[in-house]
């Protein structure tokens, strides 16, 4: 078999043979403009228009099967379906090569280039599940080139395509968040793409993307395979071992075509990378790159180091054999991630954002331990990608299955705008029968790092995340069992004595008295006094009106350990850009309320509230509607 | 909106049908009954808009005040104060910003141009000082603002409050009232040597105002209005009104005016929902999809324009003895200022319904002089030629109102009149006087748009009753009518649109027949008639009339025999049958409604429904083969109509008393029975009387006398 083949000069020929410029130039689109003809261009490829290919044509692939050296297999056009994709054809192809015939198409064979006639063609980036022939999909070069075409955009940050509410279940970023924070049983997370969502049928679908994970826990690798649609193959992530954040350096490679490139989502103690094949390489340099023939995310810009990687092994499957790879050295970055390829600049350095995770187990005799890692940086990859590291700490501290209480501080360190900035969030959480990992990756720094990253003001640069998981055996935890008033008519101006009930998850109760002050000119209404836990309200706060603003909100909640007194008004204010307007007189509330849309200032019933530390947490809410009567004459 | 049923603006005119149509060419075919759209009176004109004309509250459109305007970036324009020559000062919401209005030429929109932008949510006061820097207040907090001519802005001064309502120079020092612990305060004219004149229990003076040398103050919660008496923070509490705030107060002539408005609380019911909204929005500083807000016809408010005589000399203590009048009052809105218009007693009153400005001149001469297309209207500012700015919210713009251009622009727009169906649209009859014009226009939706047709002419004919003119516009179910009025002493005082909707049909919807009623313990028979019962809808409110037939099931429809009487419309859905002339048989009815009395018996729709089939028997059944066996008799009932539904029994004259169907069912037409005479007859004859009776309830009885041995 012949090895190397694809380092020979690729024959020309002119007669039939289009050049394209690499740098420039073309001007196709991404997103459904027509290709135009390339012209020629001083670095060039010969390529295979897609419209001058035709059943029966043969032609061969290249790929890395196993180490680092690629090789390739003879294929056969099938046929051309147009507009396969929204403006973008696909070629079927067949190998009758016998590892082909073995394995069928091969997860990681995604942008292995296809030359048909000693020209380039396209990548090998479709395929059928469980189909019997080794029959493919070829995305055509055309579009690929369109997308290297683009400009790297370092100051964008890239956002997930399906997010919002078309699924009904969650919604993006800081309002997926408010969310969950507000109780509405939703994922604070959208949902990711994945390969079958975009062909729901049983047809030609994208090749799935093999992610190598190491480091990380069943339990966080199956939550990073979900959430993020791909296949978690274990192997090598590009871990250090336990040693921090490897240095990853090497020698910079010469890429060619068929070459296996890794995207690293995270590396470091707990390493994940996406694994792919190299289509096309361009540039003066050899600095441009494109890969995969379809998109890993589709989210368009971005910033997310690549390394090359070696194959171990593939994996022959009924389903979709998968191959087995690792990364080897930092080479570049991934600048965009488009759907016909992704596009990777080798002469730019990416930067990641450092997560230092401590973990304290509630067995003493198990020592505590960091983990040191770095993460890509998105709007929505890279809170994910943090909980992983999260949720794979808690599932070392132990997920015994007794009463565990985990206390999780995040302090997250940003820059916006106005210059750095430090976040600290912590929590505390109760389980009763084994902390749950996975809960424990949803996390309030989490949702705080989900906010930030998708704030509408600035783009929110993460500079590092440090968070400490400590889990705790016991049940510190008491449940508001009755709340009443210790006295009979309520004026106002009363200071009122509540009788609140705690009963502990065992069944102890006790009895603990809390004054309350009845505002002065509440009388001849009705107040609602709610009684509540610390984590279960939040204080009133403006509308944000910079990521400045963003943060003091995020920042602002309740000790876990405390209790919320709360006397609710049936006046309203108004909550605006430039803070809370409290005690309006009617018509000034009204005028300033708009009727449209979008708002200027939105009302709130006003409160008067005490904050009532705790020595344990406290669960449950409990509200009293009682009607105020008119001041006392003599209190 | 007027619906035809309303008694003010419909009159069903079935007794001028032919009259009307006899002067009117109308379209012909399928033309419903004749209706009005009626306009009279002040509520009438009152659902309408103006634009440069005034509704009067005697029921009048007239000239009025004729409107420019120039419209601002930020969403609402919170308040205005007299500026220098002529001109305006303004103070936004959403965006604090201070802007000089200087009205524009006659005809011309004001101009607007921005002076400064101010910190906080929006500008709640501001006023000119007599060196010609202007202060003002934004909200929150207690921070006065000074802005120069040219628009630097400076600190004037700073007050331990939480929110400033109102500025006014008075007596070279600045009043400065505050919330939220009801304090006025007087500042010199370089902010400092603040001096506290009052201090009430209310939360907020949100307004004040110094007339003949003295201060009034009005508060909220509460709406009390309080007089600043010298050395005495207290006050003097001239009036407690019934409401919640006083929001302004104005002088007009010897009166004081008071604009109060009362809110009804929203209670608590919603805290779930704006607590979510308002954590909602903290964290993602605009709030979730959807509309959560309160359109202007739910705030569940009322606002009341109040007067009272100071006598000549102006004394505001006599607003503490004297009677306070009632000038104008309005629900489901607010009023947000009062200015006067003259000194002789002319008012004029924003609203935050409709975008309107009203005119009060005493208790009974009102006038809505304006309805501006932004939802509200936030305040008022009288210039010195008597024409005014009026500033409006929910989409910032500046009016303003002068009587100084000609009143070719005087027009007034009804409301979109519903006829229910698409109608043909008649004559328009107008009553008024001076020179006016009417157009017309006609749609499919109650919102005027694109699938309107455009405004057409009415070419008005001078009548002794008024002027009228044929509408001559589509056939469509919506239809607006628009007055221009083109001369100054131009007025329409009535109007009335004659259409005719499309007639829809009408639906009978059931058709019962209820045969004779009788119990098993009726030794009687029944009244010999069938009720017959139906039901129907008009659908288009026309009256119906009925017409009912019958005829032997299954014959042919020349069999139908009308069961109404010549003499008399059926009107009522009900109608009883005699059966002494009907021979027996299975019979069905059919019952025809008609709209006729609405629609004329030339374009009457009809429907008609057919029962089920009933039987009529009036034959009596038969006891036969009566036989006796000790104290069992037994025998056979027949029947020919129906079936026999019981057979009873009397021994020697007493009650009757039930007999067993031999099957153990009485449900055929031929039943044999079987009874057994009650124990503890005395042995000979006795007289028995067998009884049968079918399902119709006729009854046959056969006497036989038995003869009962000793046993």
């Amino acid at each position: 078999m012949p090895q190397n083949r694809e380092s020979r000069p690729v024959p020309r020929h002119r007669s039939a043979a289009i050049t394209l410029t690499v740098c420039g130039a073309l001007t196709a689109s991404i997103f459904g403009l027509a290709i135009s003809e390339p012209s020629a261009a001083p670095t060039s490829t010969p390529i295979m228009p897609i419209k001058d290919i035709r059943p029966g044509m043969k032609g061969y692939a290249v790929t890395v099967f196993s180490g680092t050296k690629s090789d390739r297999f003879e294929i056969e056009v099938i046929d051309v379906v147009r507009d396969y994709l929204p403006r973008q054809d696909t070629v079927l192809f067949r190998s009758n090569d016998p590892r082909l015939m073995h394995t069928g198409i091969v997860g990681g064979m995604s942008g292995s280039p296809i030359y048909i006639e000693g020209k380039l063609a396209g990548a090998l980036a479709y395929g059928y599940s469980y189909n019997k022939d080794p029959i493919g999909g070829i995305s055509p070069i055309e579009n690929m080139l369109a997308v290297d075409a683009l400009p790297f955009r370092p100051k964008v940050l890239p956002h997930g395509k399906n997010t919002g509410t078309s699924r009904g279940t969650t919604r993006a970023g800081t309002r997926g968040w408010a969310d969950a924070m507000l109780g509405l049983n939703v994922s604070p997370l959208p949902p990711r793409r994945r390969p079958g969502d975009l062909n729901p049928s049983a047809g030609l679908q994208r090749l799935d993307t093999p992610m190598a994970v190491s480091g990380f826990g069943p339990t966080a690798t199956r939550m990073l395979s979900e959430q993020l649609g791909m296949v978690a193959t274990r192997g090598g992530g590009g871990s250090g071992g336990g040693g921090g954040t490897r240095d990853m350096s090497g020698p910079k490679k010469q890429w060619k075509p068929g070459d296996s490139l890794s995207v690293l989502l995270t590396r470091g103690d707990n390493a994940t990378a996406v694994n792919g094949t190299v289509t096309w390489v361009g540039g003066k340099q050899g600095e441009r790159l494109l890969a995969f023939g379809h998109p890993m995310f589709d989210e368009g810009p971005s910033e997310v180091p690549i390394a090359d990687a070696r194959v171990h092994v593939i994996i022959p499957s009924v389903r979709r054999s998968n191959k087995i790879a690792s990364p080897l050295t930092l080479q570049g970055t991934m600048v965009q991630d488009r759907q016909a390829a992704i596009g990777v600049r080798t002469d730019l350095t990416p930067t990641m954002i450092p997560v230092i995770t401590h973990m304290k187990p509630a067995e003493a005799d198990i020592p505590p331990r960091t983990y040191r890692s770095e993460v890509a940086k998105a709007v929505d990859l890279t809170p994910r990608l943090v909980s992983a590291l999260l949720v794979d700490a808690a599932e070392e501290a132990g997920t015994d299955a007794v009463d565990l209480t985990a206390t999780i501080k995040q302090k997250i360190a940003l820059t916006t705008s106005k210059g750095p900035r430090e976040l600290v969030v912590s929590e505390e959480t109760f389980f009763p029968m084994g902390a749950t990992p996975r809960s424990i990756g949803q996390a309030r720094g989490v949702f705080v790092m989900a906010a930030l990253l998708d704030n509408q003001f600035e783009v929110a640069e993460i500079r590092s995340v440090e968070q400490w998981i400590s889990m705790e055996y016991g049940d510190p935890v008491e449940e508001i069992a009755r709340v009443r008033v210790a006295q009979g008519d309520v004026h106002a101006g009363d200071l009122v004595r509540l009788a609140i009930d705690f009963r502990t998850l065992k069944g102890v109760e006790r009895r603990e008295f809390l004054e309350l002050r009845i505002p002065d000119d509440a009388a001849d209404e009705d107040v609602l006094i709610e009684i509540t836990g610390g984590d279960y309200v939040r204080p009133y706060r403006p509308m944000p009106n910079n990521l400045d603003d963003l943060i003091d909100t995020l920042e602002q909640s309740y000790p876990s350990r405390s209790m919320v007194a709360t006397i609710y008004r049936e006046q309203e204010g108004l909550s605006s850009r430039d803070g809370l307007l409290t005690d309006l007189p009617g018509s000034v509330l009204h005028t300033l309320q708009p009727r449209g849309d979008t708002r200027a200032a939105v009302p709130f019933k006003q409160m008067a509230r005490r904050v009532i530390p705790t020595k344990t947490l406290i669960e449950g809410s409990h509200k009293l509607k009682v009607s105020v009567l008119p001041k006392r004459a003599h209190p | 909106m007027y619906r035809p049923n309303s008694p003010v603006c419909i009159r069903l005119l079935a007794s001028c049908v032919c009259a009307l149509f006899a002067a009117t060419p109308v379209q012909p075919a399928a033309a419903g009954g004749t209706q009005t759209f009626h306009v009279e009176s002040y509520d009438d004109f009152d659902s309408g808009e103006v634009e440069g004309a005034a509704i009067e509250g005697s029921g009048r459109v007239t000239v009025g005040l004729q409107p420019t305007r120039a419209e601002l970036e930020p969403s609402t324009v919170y308040t205005c104060a007299p500026g220098a020559k002529g001109e305006v000062l303004i103070g936004t919401a959403d965006k604090a910003g201070l802007y000089r209005v200087k009205p524009g030429k006659p005809g011309k929109q004001p101009t607007v141009q921005k002076l400064a932008d101010l910190p906080g949510v929006v500008v709640s006061t501001l006023t000119r000082l007599p060196n010609g820097d202007i202060v003002a207040a934004t909200l929150p907090g207690g921070t006065i603002h000074r802005i120069s001519p040219k628009g630097k802005v400076s600190e004037f001064a700073k007050l331990d409050v939480k929110q400033i309502w109102q500025l006014q120079v008075h007596k070279g020092r600045l009043l400065v009232a505050t919330g939220p612990k009801g304090e006025l305060y007087s500042l010199d004219l370089n902010g400092k040597n603040a001096k506290m004149l009052l201090d009430v229990p209310e939360k907020n003076l949100l307004s004040v105002l110094a007339v003949g040398g003295e201060i009034v103050a009005g508060t909220s919660p509460q709406a009390k209005l309080y007089q600043v008496i010298p050395d005495n923070t207290d006050g003097v509490l001239l009036h407690d009104f019934s409401g919640d705030e006083v929001r302004s107060l104005a002088v007009t002539g010897n009166g004081l005016l008071a604009v109060v408005n009362k809110f009804s609380s929203r209670g608590l019911s919603s805290l779930d929902a704006l607590t979510k909204t308002l954590n909602r929005t903290s964290l993602i500083g605009q709030n979730a999809e959807g509309k959560a807000g309160h359109k202007s016809e739910d705030i569940k408010a009322s606002g009341r324009l109040y007067h009272v005589s100071m006598g000549t000399r102006l004394d505001p203590s006599r607003a503490g003895e004297a009677t306070w009048d009632i000038w104008l009052g309005k629900s489901k809105q607010y009023f947000t200022s009062v200015v006067a218009g003259d000194m002789a007693g002319t008012a004029y009153v924003s609203s935050s319904y409709d975008g309107k400005v009203y005119r009060v001149r005493g208790r009974r001469d009102r006038a809505t002089v304006s309805n501006f297309d932004e939802r509200q209207t936030t305040s008022l500012c009288a210039l010195p030629d008597k024409s005014l700015i009026a500033t409006t919210g929910d989409g910032a713009a500046v009016y303003h109102l002068s009587n100084k251009t000609k009143p070719k622009a005087s027009i007034y727009r009804s409301e979109v009149f519903d006829a229910e169906q698409p109608a043909t649209y008649g004559q328009l009859m107008v009553r008024g006087q001076g020179k006016f014009s009417v157009r017309a226009r006609v749609g499919p939706g109650d919102e005027p748009d694109k699938r309107w047709s455009e405004w057409k002419p009415v070419h008005l004919k001078k009548r002794q009753d008024g002027q009228w003119g044929s509408l001559g516009v589509g056939k469509r179910r919506f239809l607006q009518l628009e007055v221009s009025l083109q001369s100054p002493e131009a007025e329409v005082r009535e109007f009335k649109v004659y259409y005719a909707p499309e007639n829809l049909p009408p639906m009978v919807k059931t058709v019962t027949v209820e045969t004779p009623d009788f119990e098993r313990s009726d030794n009687d028979e029944p009244d010999p008639e069938v009720t017959i019962k139906w039901s129907s809808d008009a659908r288009d409110d026309d009256d119906l009339i009925y017409s009912v037939k019958i005829r032997p099931e299954g014959s042919s429809d020349q069999q139908w025999i009308d069961l109404g009487k010549a003499d008399k419309l059926l009107t009522k859905t009900k109608l009883s049958l005699e059966l002494d002339s009907v021979p027996d048989g299975t019979y069905e009815v059919e019952v025809t409604a008609s709209d006729e009395p609405s629609n004329g018996s030339g374009r009457a729709q009809t429907d008609k429904l057919v029962s089920a089939p009933f039987t009529i028997d009036r034959a009596r059944p038969t006891v036969a083969k009566l036989s006796q066996n000790g104290t069992a008799i037994k025998g056979q009932a027949n029947d020919t109509g129906s079936y026999i539904h019981d057979v009873a029994y009397s021994v020697d004259g007493g009650p009757f008393r039930a007999a067993s169907a031999v099957d153990g069912v009485f449900d055929s037409p031929s039943e044999e029975f079987v009874l057994e005479l009650p124990k503890g007859l005395t042995p000979g004859k006795h007289r028995v009387v067998v009884r049968a009776r079918d399902a119709f309830g006729n009854l046959a009885s056969t006497p036989l006398v038995v003869d009962l041995k000793r046993s």
